[in-house]
């Protein structure tokens, strides 16, 4: 008997760092919505900052209208380049 | 009456005349000993009291040809040509036998140029046939609904009945009785009590467009749907069959058409005088239903006038949550089967849905089905830009994957086992292009979902395109690699237990591709067919149900594994609370269970805690009487 695949059709779901991960900011699971955003995913991506920490972006946004730091480190806020 | 001696009188007349009565009313002329015994009558004057008798003798005659011209037949209008009859035969004959100068009664045109008496007469003829067809009608309504729409002429008369006798309760309750007699029967399957629901709403919305006849019967249905535990999943079932997808909409075929449009003008605009007198002294006939009912259902009569049949099955829950909730998993289990990407069908469904249930609440479906977009968009690129590199080699599989967002999905089963080596390495290569172009996203892969389609070649001959999950196309895809296995060197070999391996074969066997041997030990060992067998399409059938079965159990299995976690919080209150019935269990679960940060806490419904402590039950945990729940022995 010879068994060959013609196709193979998988199942996987994506997360941004680890499945149980929350946001720093709104306590929102990472892979979910942030406040406010239409969906998970592209719609309420995440950032990462120098300091290694990171936040929804729309979260993140919202706290550098008022202070330049990080909210967790309080070093000055700045975005990594790429987090990958 | 003072005297028996008129009855009898009549009663010789209904006894003498009764072969000949039907002659008379086919319209001869009457007979010389009527026409002598009626004015013998009259002259002594008795008249008045012999009517009570004629009356009582009509009403039997009418009652039994009611029965055999029209009993059981459903497909035409009688009530119009019944009516004409009395008009030309019957009324003729107690003109004859009541009235003076009976030798006029045929040739004078009785309608026009009646007397008061013979009219009342006419009235209370008229008025007891229709009560007596709206009671024919009442006695066979179950009969009627199950035949709809072609019994729709039946339920017409009957609505026209209705129109003169009000015997709306007697709908209810009669019908009300032959549902529990008849449908609501463990042994019904719920699809059928379903359909047959459907059929009720649809013929009680012609029959009273008001809506309070299906509302007073549907609550015996509802309440029994109710205590199902698959009456969701087969509603979502109906739902998303193409064949009744007219569920859905507004205004379904000719008949539901004008159903609504009664309806509408019966709530909204000016309302034709009859009918809404009609509907007045049926509301004024009415009991209100009981609070509870109504507060159950935000605005019972809201609900009432909804024009679809979907709304009114949405309230056997009251709540749309749960219904949703349903559908979510619904959609997942049929976007995760799929291969195609193919999601035209759904997102029609949903944007109905949507348009019933409001945008928020089905965003997560939304965002499921905007996954299966992006999936298809993110397998193409990959297979144009990255797939032509390692060509179509061995073991080289191109895969395409499904990729959700985890938070806006059911739960999905996380159990691995070993997948084949070409396929891992297909799978890694699609996370490094995934990761390429959705960076910095990963994927975790969900190994025992989705569609595997195989190619299976024997020396005398092949099979192509087999359709299996790819647990099972990893063990056939062993079996290619080596003939013989044994049950506990596959398992080991896989990763996962034997019982699952075992489960997961049976389609194989029932295929005949594989087959059982025992060895000297004793033990369970397998091997490969060697010649494609006799093609034996049933035993392949009942692979297929087989598999259907496990794919549903499993799902239920899993719900219940995930609520294992809660088994110690229910056995922690019954030490200290003696016995609990489900509600405080459910009540207390979710105080004590808060979700907090990433945890969802305690969100099951109480149906599935009530699953989940049946399940417990079984284990001989807990014991269950009268609706408590105590620890097993106990007392």
């Amino acid at each position: 008997m010879q068994v060959t695949v013609k196709s193979w059709h998988a199942v996987a779901s994506w997360t941004w760092t680890s499945e149980d991960d929350v946001c720093g900011i709104c306590h929102m699971p990472l892979d979910g919505c942030a406040p406010g955003a239409p969906g998970p995913g592209d719609d309420s991506p995440v950032v990462w900052g120098r300091c290694s920490h990171y936040f929804h972006l729309m979260c993140i946004n919202t706290w550098l209208h008022n202070k330049n730091t990080c909210p967790i480190c309080r070093r000055k806020w700045e975005f990594a380049r790429c987090a990958a | 009456m003072e005297s028996g001696g008129e009855p009898m009188d009549t009663d010789d007349e209904d006894g003498g005349g009764g072969g000949g009565l039907r002659a008379l009313w086919g319209g001869g002329p009457a007979p010389v000993q009527l026409r002598r015994l009626s004015e013998a009558l009259r002259g002594l004057r008795w008249m008045p009291l012999a009517e009570a008798s004629v009356s009582a003798m009509l009403q039997a005659h009418l009652r039994l040809s009611l029965r055999e011209r029209c009993a059981g037949r459903f497909e035409s209008c009688v009530m119009e040509r019944q009516l004409d009859w009395i008009d030309a035969s019957v009324l003729p004959w107690v003109s004859a036998a009541l009235e003076s100068g009976a030798d006029q009664w045929r040739a004078r045109d009785l309608l026009t140029a009646a007397s008061a008496p013979l009219k009342q007469w006419r009235a209370r003829l008229r008025f007891f046939f229709m009560q007596s067809l709206a009671g024919m009608r009442i006695a066979e309504l179950f009969d009627i609904l199950v035949d709809f729409p072609d019994s729709t002429p039946a339920l017409d008369d009957l609505h026209a009945c209705l129109h003169h006798t009000h015997q709306h309760a007697d709908i209810v309750q009669g019908l009300g009785e032959a549902l529990e007699k008849r449908l609501l029967k463990p042994g019904a399957e719920t699809h059928q009590i379903l359909e047959v629901y459907i059929g009720m709403i649809r013929a009680l919305r012609r029959l009273d467009p008001s809506g309070l006849t299906l509302d007073a019967v549907s609550e015996r249905v509802r309440a029994y749907l109710k205590l199902r535990p698959d009456t969701v999943k087969q509603i979502v079932t109906t739902l998303t069959d193409p064949d009744s997808s007219d569920l859905l909409e507004p205004v379904g075929g000719g008949a539901a058409a004008e159903v609504v449009q009664e309806a509408a003008a019966d709530g909204d605009m000016a309302p034709d005088p009859d009918e809404s007198r009609g509907d007045e002294a049926a509301m004024l006939k009415w009991e209100p239903e009981p609070v509870t009912a109504d507060g159950a259902s935000s605005g019972g009569a809201a609900a009432r006038r909804a024009p679809d049949v979907l709304a009114i099955l949405v309230q056997i829950y009251g709540s749309k949550a749960t219904f949703v909730n349903e559908f979510r998993k619904m959609l997942s289990e049929k976007l995760l089967a799929s291969a195609s990407h193919d999601t035209e069908k759904e997102v029609r469904n949903l944007e109905l849905l949507k348009k019933r249930f409001g945008d928020a609440a089905l965003s997560a479906c939304e965002v499921m089905l905007t996954d299966v977009a992006e999936s298809r968009r993110i397998s193409r690129s990959i297979q144009q830009h990255f797939g032509g590199v390692s060509g179509g080699g061995e073991g080289a599989t191109l895969i395409d994957a499904t990729v959700v967002s985890r938070l806006c999905w059911p739960s999905l089963p996380t159990d691995t086992f070993t997948l084949p080596a070409g396929v891992k390495k297909e799978m890694a290569r699609f996370e490094k292009q995934f990761a390429h172009i959705k960076a910095p996203r990963k994927l975790v892969w969900k190994p025992s979902l989705g569609t595997v389609t195989l190619d299976v070649t024997f020396p005398d001959g092949s099979v192509g395109d087999v359709q299996c999950k790819p647990l099972q196309a990893t063990i056939l895809l062993r079996f290619g690699a080596q003939q013989r296995w044994a049950l506990a060197d596959l398992a080991s070999e896989l990763g996962i237990a034997t019982d699952v391996v075992r489960k997961n074969l049976s389609i194989w066997l029932n295929r005949g591709f594989i087959s059982e041997v025992r060895d000297a030990g004793g033990g369970a060992v397998f091997e490969a067919a060697t010649s494609l067998g006799a093609g034996d399409e049933s035993r392949h059938d009942a692979g297929e149900d087989e598999d259907g079965d496990a794919v549903a159990s499993l799902a239920e299995e899993q719900r219940i594994a995930e609520m294992k976690v809660y088994e110690q919080y229910v056995i922690g209150m019954l030490t200290n609370l003696e016995s609990l019935p489900v509600q405080r269990i459910h009540n207390m679960l979710k105080m004590f269970v808060p979700a907090s940060g990433g945890d969802r806490g305690y969100d099951c419904s109480e149906q599935e805690l009530q699953r989940f402590l049946m399940h417990m039950v079984e284990e001989a945990k807990l014991e269950h009487s009268a609706g408590q729940y105590r620890i097993a022995g106990r007392h």
